[in-house]
């Protein structure tokens, strides 16, 4: 067993320094009825290079966005990663560090907590954000319990527009705090009607999310979603990409209370779907009430500024059954990784991401608004995914465009009012001029009829 | 012994903090740009109105600047690498390299999770392995690798306990027995998953009271959380007999697999009577921490509460390919946008195949056998109050050190820091004044755990002749001991001033 110093002789030697002559003496006090009288029937173990030959052997045979070329999203995405990012994560001092509970030997993973923490805060323009939550999903979910919590009232209201897949992952927690779920309906542009919002606002509605751009890819108008909230009392969760964060407006500036989001496109490898890396961020009032860790600086008993983990009584350790969130990590390396690639990017690199997402995105728009048989339903601003609506199934699209090696979109039947020929199409600032043309072609090809079998 | 007496001697930590990356660099400094592009700009694209007022703030910094800020950072942390920790509970063993490298592969780490089964099936047949793997070391019929820590796999164990009492009408089944030597956690995941904790006193040794929980276990019992071997190191020998009281009442037993380490090879939750139980694969299986995760927490469970496990579910078919069963509707127990933590359970995969079924009972035998070796050594001065039958950790009292030298806990536990020794965990569970818990792990060398002793009794001796010494540590570490009330009391959580930029 490789990762185990001990030989034979050392095993004898320190079984003999307690005066026990086997192994087996030390398990001798488990009950005889639950011994398991066989070995474990797991193949013996391999040799690094073996190990190393199977996931060869595993990788092989899937076909990811390296090899393919990927207009999926939806939440996640193909993204540029810079090797620093992979360098300083697989640095033993952060990858194999603890938890930074020993405050005076693990300042490099608590300041870079608090450089994480800041970069939200500026990103999203709140005063308060905590060390990262496992994926967007459970970050919203939070976020709205935190504001049940303030409010003290029982339903919350989710608009059509969400991302479905993190809708059911609130949904399963709500069932489990009884609170009512409402959802706000989806406009004829694509995004939830103000006045549909309004009917809906009742007294004893906590909170409304408003995703930023949403699950469709459009910008939601949020300034008067949000002053709708305002008026009603109802608190705001912003669930924003926070690459769209340069040039779309931050939730600080449309009143949200908390911002949450997923950060895989700072650096984060897809990894079909996780780990991944949610925030969540809030004004200055929520501060002691979100979950999470959460990194401040202060003093030691030198007088020198360090960093620590604090307001540490919000906790589950401390709170028991009492907490409101049972959440005791963060996806720390995750978390470093996109602090880093925030750190390569600085200001200018990164209205330069989201310029060269949404040009991106305009520029697939302009291409296929030339495809006869394809339309655009909806025609406001969008960031970096848009809806294509086909005279045929989008499924079909789907797997024609894989067997040219292109992984064309989310079909979206079933989702926000969606039908059989809508299909969610990304683009990110990977993809080339001569891959979105061709992205055109193959489509021109489909709807044409001259792939194969029609 | 010259070498000796130099590897006990306190050094200096020779790192600073360096200033704010938010301090650093200058206008016009960059270390990621973008392919070109020719086409429309922002303000053609987007109306005013949906724009950003105010550009965030971000420091304007090179590449080989960013990467001596991170690494001078990282000289600042404690880690696997440069020595021990010896962190009850947590489990810090050695995080092979190996692990790292085949997850970072092209063809695993580059998949979008909304690629279906065509593009995937070596991922799913590498995650089938890994399901059936931690069946079969468990005991149990099915498993979900979604959880992406241990709370969430408590969390969604609780979920699959409730939605299968809800199954059979049965509603008022909303009570959850916990021990109070219980981890905090379980207590929350209780109330989160929309039923009510019930705090069953355990005996002076942590073990589970059967008289109390005859008087617990009712019409009411959803089930119980048990940590076994519990949060003492010690094996509940009673646990049959547990859950006998548990299934006649009509409840489940969850067990919290934190120590799952201890007893690999050697009885399986399944066996034992329990009907769920979590790993962490970021202790157990060697899996990083990387200074708080990403880490995963998948269940496994017996066979009538595999239905109500969350998909998709990986499917084997006849032609030995996989397909992705989706679970419909609200009572999915959906609680990850996706899969959960693919990443770490690929690392903990790797780790299975290295080690084998032969490999992992190893493991198993010399966690237990180096917790057993410190406490064997360190008996006379550091007393375990309930040392009968300790597996892979055990818990220590400091009180003697309190009493005699006027030296708690928190002291020992910071000097250590300055002999290079991580701290171990303390004052839990709260059970044992002044609780001092050590947990070798099995990836420690029989010199590494002698040097502990031998720090651990130099420790000593300066708790006995300079005890101010041991009061003021560390002395050795970039910064001391942190303000941690001003901490909360004034929170600075986030860098204010401007950048160079």
């Amino acid at each position: 067993m490789p990762y185990v110093p001990h030989s034979p002789a050392d095993i004898r030697a320190m079984l003999e320094t307690m005066g026990l002559d086997s192994i087996d003496e030390l398990f001798a006090h488990l009950p005889a009825e639950i011994r398991l009288r066989r070995p474990l029937d797991l193949p013996d173990g391999l040799t690094e290079e073996e190990v190393r030959r199977y996931f060869l052997g595993a990788a092989r045979q899937n076909r990811g966005m390296g090899e393919l070329v990927s207009f999926l999203g939806g939440g996640v995405y193909d993204s540029v990663i810079p090797a620093a990012c992979d360098a300083i994560v697989s640095r033993s001092e952060f990858l194999t560090a603890y938890t930074p509970y020993q405050p005076e030997v693990s300042q490099g993973t608590l300041q870079a907590i608090y450089e994480w923490q800041s970069s939200i805060c500026r990103l999203t323009g709140l005063d308060v954000a905590n060390a990262s939550m496992y994926d967007g999903a459970t970050a919203l979910t939070e976020a709205l319990s935190v504001l049940i919590g303030v409010k003290r009232r029982r339903k919350i209201v989710l608009p059509e527009t969400l991302n479905p897949r993190w809708r059911r992952v609130v949904t399963t927690a709500m069932r489990g705090e009884g609170v009512k779920i409402v959802t706000a309906p989806i406009g004829p542009d694509g995004t939830t009607d103000p006045a549909d919002l309004a009917k809906v606002l009742t007294d004893d509605v906590a909170a409304f999310v408003i995703p930023n751009p949403n699950y469709l890819g459009l910008v939601e108008p949020v300034d008067e979603l949000a002053g709708l909230c305002a008026d009603a009392g109802v608190g705001v969760v912003a669930a924003v990409n926070p690459v769209s964060l340069s040039v779309l407006k931050a939730p600080a500036e449309y009143g949200a209370d908390l911002a949450v989001g997923e950060a895989q496109p700072f650096g984060i490898p897809a990894s079909w779907g996780g780990p991944l890396l949610g925030f969540l961020a809030c004004t200055d009032q929520h501060k002691r009430r979100i979950p999470g860790r959460i990194v401040g600086r202060t003093k030691d008993n030198r007088g020198n500024d360090g960093y620590v983990l604090t307001l540490q009584t919000r906790e589950q350790h401390i709170r028991r059954e009492k907490a409101t969130s049972n959440i005791c990590s963060n996806q720390g390396l995750n978390a470093l990784r996109a602090t880093v690639y925030l750190g390569l990017l600085g200001a200018g690199g990164l209205a330069e991401l989201g310029a060269a997402n949404l040009t991106r995105c305009a520029a697939l728009r302009d291409r296929i608004g030339q495809v006869t048989g394809a339309t655009l339903p909806f025609a406001g601003p969008a960031f970096n995914e848009l809806v294509v609506r086909l005279d045929r199934p989008a499924a079909d699209f789907k797997t024609f465009a894989h067997q040219h090696g292109v992984l064309a979109g989310i079909p979206l039947q079933g989702i926000a009012g969606c039908g059989e020929g809508d299909l969610l199409v990304s683009v990110t600032e990977k993809r080339t001029a001569a891959e979105i043309d061709r992205y055109g072609d193959l489509l021109t090809e489909f709807l044409s009829g001259k792939e194969a079998g029609q | 012994m010259s070498t000796a007496n130099e590897n006990l001697t306190p050094r200096r930590w020779n790192a600073d903090l360096p200033a704010s990356i938010f301090d650093q660099g200058g206008p016009g400094r960059r270390g990621l740009t973008f392919p070109r592009w020719d086409g429309a700009a922002v303000d053609a694209v987007l109306p005013p109105e949906v724009c950003r007022r105010e550009p965030a703030d971000f420091p304007a910094l090179s590449e080989p600047e960013v990467m001596r800020h991170f690494t001078k950072l990282s000289t600042l942390n404690h880690h696997i690498e440069r020595g021990m920790y010896p962190l009850g509970s947590c489990t810090m063993k050695y995080n092979p390299r190996v692990n790292e490298q085949v997850v970072a592969l092209p063809g695993l780490a580059d998949l979008h999770p909304e690629q279906g089964p065509e593009d995937i099936q070596g991922l799913l047949g590498a995650l089938k392995l890994l399901e059936n793997s931690l069946c079969e070391l468990t005991g149990f019929h099915a498993c979900s690798l979604i959880p992406a820590a241990g709370a969430h796999g408590e969390y969604l164990g609780m979920l699959v306990i409730r939605a299968f009492h809800l199954a059979r009408a049965d509603r008022d089944r909303v009570e959850i027995l916990i021990p109070d030597s219980a981890h905090g956690t379980n207590p929350a995941s209780v109330v989160i998953a929309g039923m009510r904790p019930r705090t069953i006193k355990s005996r002076p040794d942590g073990r589970i009271d059967l008289e109390a929980l005859r008087e617990a276990a009712g019409e009411k019992t959803a089930g119980i959380m048990i940590t076994n071997p519990n949060t003492l190191g010690l094996f509940e020998n009673d646990i049959r007999e547990v859950a006998e009281i548990i299934h006649n009442a009509g409840g489940k037993l969850y067990m919290d697999g934190a120590n799952m380490n201890a007893i690999m090879g050697k009885t399986r939750p399944g066996d034992m009577g329990f009907d769920v139980v979590h790993l962490n694969l970021h202790k157990t299986m060697s899996t990083p921490h990387g200074g708080g995760g990403p880490g995963a927490g998948p269940i496994c469970v017996a066979k009538e509460l595999a239905p109500f496990l969350p998909g998709p579910w990986i499917v084997s078919a006849d032609d030995g390919g996989y397909s992705l069963q989706k679970i419909p509707g609200p009572g999915s127990n959906s609680i990850h946008a996706y899969f959960g933590n693919v990443g770490v359970c690929l690392r903990a995969l790797a780790y299975i195949l290295r080690c084998g079924g032969n490999g992992l009972t190893r493991v198993s035998e010399c966690a237990v056998l180096n917790a057993r070796y410190l406490q064997h050594h360190l008996g006379d001065i550091l007393p375990v109050p309930h040392a009968d039958g300790c597996m892979h950790e055990f818990v220590a009292s400091g009180s003697p050190w309190k009493a005699e030298f006027g030296v708690r806990t928190l002291d020992i536990a910071k000097r250590l820091l300055d002999y290079g020794v991580h701290a171990p965990t303390i004052y839990f569970p709260l059970i044992v004044d002044e609780a001092f818990m050590v947990e070798p792990t099995e990836t420690e060398s029989r010199e590494s755990l002698d040097r502990f002793v031998a720090v651990m009794r130099a420790i000593h001796h300066e708790a006995r002749t300079d005890p101010d010494l041991v009061r003021e540590a560390p002395v050795t570490t970039p910064v001391g001991r942190m303000d941690e009330a001003a901490a909360a009391r004034q929170p600075d959580l986030r860098w204010l001033g401007p950048c160079n930029c």
